[in-house]
């Protein structure tokens, strides 16, 4: 150890507090949850025993509400994910493109609504979206509706949060990546007889892609897990496993159980990590 | 082929090319020298399409393409960094051009080995650029860009990136592809050496204008201001009569002479060596043959020059 070079003794000084706080904060508590997945439920406090029964994963995968929750939170957040791409793709082109000056101050408009909680930013929605709300109190004062418009409670409503709350996830790797591509190789593409529209799509979209897939992540797996948005904003048709997590781990008191959809949810929510992963692997 | 007429570009409303006129032959490799900031690489950029002029045109084979894109004009860059799309092979970096050009897939595959071959990279068309070595990058550069047939080839310091070895050689063989293509080459360099080297003429560029034009040996024997004689090699340079009198080191002759003065130092550079000699015209330099016999240093001498040596230039 002692023989070791001064830069890899430096790097171990920097590096073994950061693993042994991943440690502590993720593969510890990943590691109860699993083993408590394993458990069975009782009365007690806390509420299971350690035991090694995989009757919890039979329940959650033989149970069409966990499975539809699992297919409904996939879907919404692909759905709402698309959505982020289509919103800040454009948003984060016309950053990277805009004045150097005025690029700092487009880039803290992005990220200016994180300065306020989260939480109160759904709260906000539910006060324009909800029946007595700002826009169908504006549209009935216009007189323009009679009855309130049912802008709340519905899969219009969480996609709507879901894309407000994270699109700057979306806009940042984005835009980090397409500043970062030469300019020179778009005048390359225009030297070589590429018009704009061209050398757009033959140069810098497949040199974003990279952007692209970090942003799409960064969105996709906190919006599949995501409890606030459908719970706030939600309705019915919107049972995200996020909600059905909370409920059984809060009201039912089924810790195994909730367990067992967290670990099942870590598991699914691994497949596009791993895949991003390999991606990049790949492109270097 | 090429004609620039009162050309002008301002940035921010300083002029970085401040009216210049140019006529470029076909077939010529003509370079455009100058210190970095002088306007050559934007004038070279307005040729190329890049940077719109302020004033004045930029005709290709008698066309005026001043107000025409890139895309739309019928010459080619290789660019200072070669700027290769890096999620490209070889090949389709090659055949990049090509694609917008009514071509079958038969021919423009032809094309792209013609190319390849023609700058010696068979055998390396499926890599990436980033598995090339810096002067292997250099030669995808020039093939993707001649792979269009252009009329015109422009070379914004190509040869820059590379190393002095290297650069050599590559100036060898670009007056040799050049001669076999018969196209005209503009390169834009700040190396005197290499300006020399290659060109069949310089335009010697300061502050935005062309100062002068004409063959390496013409600019080199025959600067036409103090400026061009002491970019271009090096040179003594005498006050007389309200002017300079300008002078080549290698005129310089030692040994007896009307002037006196003390060697100072010698530079041994292989094949020359400079002699750098104090005396009452000031500091002067003297260029001689290498195996040359010299004085030793605070040695006294005397030097002179033919009468032909000297150059007359303005203040």
């Amino acid at each position: 150890m002692s023989e070791a070079p001064w830069h890899s003794r430096a790097r171990r000084i920097f590096v073994v507090p950061a693993f042994a706080w991943l440690a502590a904060t993720v593969a510890l508590p990943l590691a109860l949850v699993a083993a408590i997945s394993l458990g069975e439920a009782t009365q007690g406090a806390p509420p299971f025993d350690w035991s090694f029964t995989f009757s919890n994963y039979a329940i959650v995968l033989g149970d069409a509400l966990y499975v539809e929750a699992f297919a409904a939170s996939v879907r919404i957040a692909g759905t709402s994910t698309a959505i982020c791409l289509l919103i800040g793709y454009p948003m984060a082109l016309a950053i990277a493109r805009a004045r150097p000056e005025r690029r700092l101050w487009l880039l803290f408009l992005v990220v200016l609504p994180c300065w306020t909680s989260f939480l109160i930013r759904v709260y906000a929605w539910m006060g324009i979206l909800r029946p007595t709300g700002y826009i169908n109190s504006a549209l009935q004062a216009l007189g323009l509706v009679e009855e309130p418009l049912g802008l709340i409670a519905n899969a219009f409503a969480v996609h709507l949060g879901i894309v407000y709350a994270y699109l700057p996830f979306m806009v940042l790797p984005l835009y980090a990546t397409i500043e970062r591509i030469d300019a020179a190789l778009v005048e390359a593409a225009h030297d070589l007889g590429a018009p704009p529209a061209r050398a757009f799509w033959r140069v810098t979209f497949p040199l974003s892609l990279p952007g692209a897939v970090a942003g799409s992540l960064l969105v996709f797996i906190p919006a599949s897990g995501e409890f606030v948005i459908p719970d706030l904003l939600g309705g019915p048709d919107t049972q995200m496993i996020g909600r059905i997590l909370w409920l059984e781990f809060f009201q039912n008191r089924d810790w195994p159980v909730a367990c067992a959809i967290a670990t099942a949810l870590a598991a699914l929510l691994a497949g596009p990590i791993l895949l991003f992963d390999r991606y990049r692997a790949r492109g270097t | 082929m090429i004609r620039v007429e009162g050309l002008t570009k301002r940035f921010g409303g300083i002029p970085a090319v401040d009216g210049v006129d140019l006529e470029i032959g076909q077939g010529e490799i003509f370079c455009l020298l100058g210190p970095s900031g002088c306007g050559k690489t934007t004038l070279l950029r307005c040729i190329g399409g890049f940077e719109a002029p302020d004033a004045g045109r930029v005709l290709l084979d008698g066309h005026d393409v001043t107000g025409h894109a890139p895309w739309l004009r019928p010459v080619n860059t290789v660019f200072q960094s070669y700027a290769l799309f890096p999620h490209l092979s070889v090949a389709a970096n090659v055949a990049f051009g090509l694609e917008t050009l009514a071509m079958s897939k038969a021919e423009r595959a032809a094309r792209v080995a013609e190319m390849i071959s023609l700058v010696r990279l068979e055998g390396l068309a499926a890599r990436r650029p980033s598995q090339l070595s810096g002067g292997q990058r250099q030669r995808v550069a020039i093939a993707r860009a001649l792979a269009r047939h252009p009329k015109v080839l422009l070379l914004d310091e190509p040869l820059s990136a590379l190393d002095a070895k290297l650069r050599e050689e590559t100036r060898l063989e670009l007056v040799d592809l050049q001669a076999r293509l018969g196209i005209s080459f503009v390169f834009v360099t700040h190396d005197q050496d290499e300006a020399m080297a290659i060109s069949d003429r310089i335009g010697v560029m300061q502050g935005g204008r062309i100062v002068q034009v004409g063959a390496p040996a013409e600019i080199y024997d025959r600067p036409a201001t103090r400026f061009v004689a002491e970019f271009v090699g090096r040179i003594n340079l005498f006050a007389r009569d309200g002017g300079w009198i300008a002078v080549r080191p290698e005129r310089i002759g030692l040994g007896a002479g009307p002037h006196a003065g003390t060697v100072r130092e010698c530079a041994f550079l292989g094949e020359r060596r400079l002699v750098f000699i104090d005396s009452a015209l000031g500091r002067v330099v003297a260029s001689v043959a290498g195996s040359d016999i010299v004085p030793e240093n605070g040695a006294a001498v005397g030097f002179g020059w033919p009468a032909d040596a000297e150059r007359r230039l303005p203040a």
